[in-house]
């Protein structure tokens, strides 16, 4: 009896473990053999739209120029540019009025053509070009520096105030 | 061990105080660096397709910085200059700006924050085909009072609007101008681009304005040119070739489909460096004629001391010829003895032979009646006589047909029989000869060709 029951359950498990051993090899090679069938039946596309854009970094909001008659007044600032336009993109800078004008009932001024702005004499008519360029900025933007000079004239103690608008374009 | 401890601890916390009082200072000096305005636009150019309904756009603006922003929105015409600078004032023929609006024309942005702001655009019925222009400007004014000059800071958003019908495309090249003459250096050439249209081309990267230059080629500047505007722009040909005569051409289409070519020429000719050439070769010669002359004079001094010391003081003027005529024996032994002694004649054979000088010796020679040594000196001055007129004649031909006649490519016979300086004045003069040919033919031949307006 023993040796019946043996002799029955020795071809059960070799029917068992070439079962599983069929079962598994018909899942990897479905997998294997799956994956390809699956990629040619449905394509997948990678689309990355990436938009021209423009920014523009100041590091000052104000700059104040102090002086006696007659000094040689600066101060420095400057601008972070970044554009990935192909063709580049320019920053111009414009004054806000003809004359720096003083306080309250000082009728004395200075006029805006004296203040040097990025090397360039500011203009209340046309905007100076301070930076172009016909290529993309660098990753992290270009540096341009944006220096202050003004002779300090003779006139009336105060503060003549006016404002620079710069602007960033692209090309 | 135990007044170690406390002194353990006060070590500790004296450095847990220094860390983090130098990490505060960090922090401080870093909030200090902050940049007061920071903002981005996206797109920067952006092309609006015609909706009869009207077309909505969006603009997003981005604080990119760490203090909040308050931005002023403002719609407004523009014009690129020849030159390529952005001016936002008038041609109110291609303007748009009475076509568009934004829906937020003042917002505040917190920073790291993010606006989106709709523009829409609105195309009159009876608007002309092509293109118009607007920028929508995003501007932060200053904030606080700190200094005398408040600046503003504006970021502008272009609007090509494009307004359906047919378009005109017509491009124009204008002037194609660089410098006449390059000398050693990179070339720098202005293209003037006219578009008579009224919708742009955009020249940039793959679609760049290509200069050729025979196989070379070198590209324009990126730029875009807006319809009915014109556009200076400009290419550098960093390596050109040392000698050239060169035609440089740009090719384009005029967006109908015919062919545009703008030409110039250029030539390239080294002319710092050939003046260089020039002045060492003169130098050069001027310092062989001076050798040539010291030698000579040098020479001179030695043949008049050797007649001196051969000669009584009766005929001494008559030097060398007057040796060997008949009564004169008494003189002529006299002249020997005293010659032998004073100036022996092998040594002055010697001397004789390694320095002649075409200029001491008549040209004829010596023909005096001489014998023993005085005959063997004699031989070999009319030896080096004959040889000097030889060489003498043919350094004069070769200068008079190459400098005076223009018989150009001539030079010095090479079977001439000379050493050391005379043959390095053969050399030089054949070198010259030739330099001067070469140059010569290669003037005339651009020359020839500028007259020929090739």
């Amino acid at each position: 009896m023993t040796n019946h029951t043996t002799a029955t359950r020795l071809p059960q498990r070799m029917l068992t473990t070439a079962g599983s051993v069929l079962l598994a090899g018909s899942l990897a090679a479905a997998m294997f053999a799956g994956a390809p069938a699956l990629a040619q039946t449905a394509p997948v596309t990678a689309e990355a739209t990436v938009e021209n854009a423009i920014s523009l970094t100041a590091n000052d909001a104000t700059v104040a120029l102090t002086g006696v008659p007659g000094a040689a007044a600066t101060a420095a600032s400057g601008l972070v540019a970044t554009s990935n336009n192909p063709a580049g993109y320019n920053v111009t800078v414009l004054a806000g009025a003809a004359n720096m004008a003083g306080t309250g009932t000082n009728t004395d001024v200075i006029p805006v053509a004296d203040l040097s702005v990025g090397g360039a004499a500011a203009n209340s008519t046309t905007a100076a070009t301070i930076h172009t360029q016909d290529v993309k900025s660098a990753d992290a933007g270009d540096a341009i520096p944006v220096p202050y000079a003004l002779t300090m004239p003779h006139v009336n103690a105060d503060v003549y105030s006016v404002g620079l608008t710069f602007t960033a374009t692209a090309n | 061990m135990s007044p170690r401890m406390p002194r353990a601890i006060v070590t500790l916390l004296l450095g847990l105080t220094l860390v983090v009082g130098s990490a505060g200072g960090a922090a401080a000096q870093q909030s200090t660096e902050q940049p007061a305005v920071a903002v981005r636009v996206s797109p920067a150019i952006m092309t609006v397709d015609h909706d009869a309904q009207g077309a909505q756009q969006r603009l997003r603006v981005d604080n990119t910085g760490s203090q909040p922003l308050h931005v002023v929105t403002e719609v407004a015409e523009f014009t690129v200059t020849p030159e390529g600078t952005t001016e936002f004032a008038g041609d109110e023929r291609l303007s748009a700006a009475a076509w568009v609006s934004v829906d937020t024309p003042v917002f505040d942005i917190a920073p790291g924050g993010r606006r989106d702001v709709a523009v829409t655009v609105d195309v009159p019925a009876d608007a002309e085909a092509g293109e118009r222009y607007v920028s929508v400007i995003f501007a932060i004014p200053p904030t606080g009072s700190d200094g005398n000059i408040a600046l503003t800071h504006r970021v502008a958003a272009k609007l090509y609007i494009d307004v359906p019908g047919d378009p005109v495309r017509r491009l124009e090249l204008g002037a194609l101008t660089g410098p006449r003459l390059v000398d050693s250096a990179a070339a720098r050439l202005e293209l003037t681009v006219h578009n008579r249209g009224n919708i742009h081309r955009r020249f940039e990267e793959s679609t760049r304005l290509i200069a050729t230059a025979g196989e070379e080629e070198f590209g324009f500047q990126n730029f875009t040119v807006l319809g009915d505007s014109t556009r200076v722009v400009e290419a550098i040909w960093a390596d050109p070739p040392t000698f050239c005569w060169c035609s440089i051409d740009v090719e384009t289409d005029d967006g109908q489909g015919n062919l545009l070519v703008a030409s110039t020429r250029i030539l390239m000719f080294p002319l710092r460096l050939t003046l260089a050439a020039l002045a060492a070769g003169v130098g050069l010669s001027l310092l062989l004629a001076a050798r040539r002359r010291r030698r000579t004079q040098r020479l001179q001094q030695l043949l008049t001391q050797a007649t001196k010391t051969g000669s009584t003081p009766n005929n001494s003027h008559k030097g060398w010829r007057s040796w060997g005529r008949p009564g004169a024996g008494r003189r002529a032994s006299v002249r020997s003895t005293s010659l032998s002694r004073r100036w022996p004649a092998r040594s002055a054979r010697c001397r004789t032979s390694s320095v002649p000088s075409p200029s001491a010796i008549s040209a004829s020679g010596v023909s005096a009646d001489v014998r023993g040594e005085m005959r063997e000196l004699k031989d070999t001055i009319n030896g080096k006589v004959d040889q000097l007129n030889v060489f003498v004649s043919e350094v004069m031909r070769v200068a008079r047909e190459v400098g005076t006649e223009g018989k150009l490519g001539q030079a010095a016979a090479s079977s001439l029989e000379v050493r050391g300086v005379w043959k390095d004045v053969i050399e030089s003069m054949n070198v010259m000869a030739g330099n001067l040919t070469g140059q010569v033919r290669n003037i005339a031949e651009v020359t020839t060709a500028v007259a020929n307006g090739d």
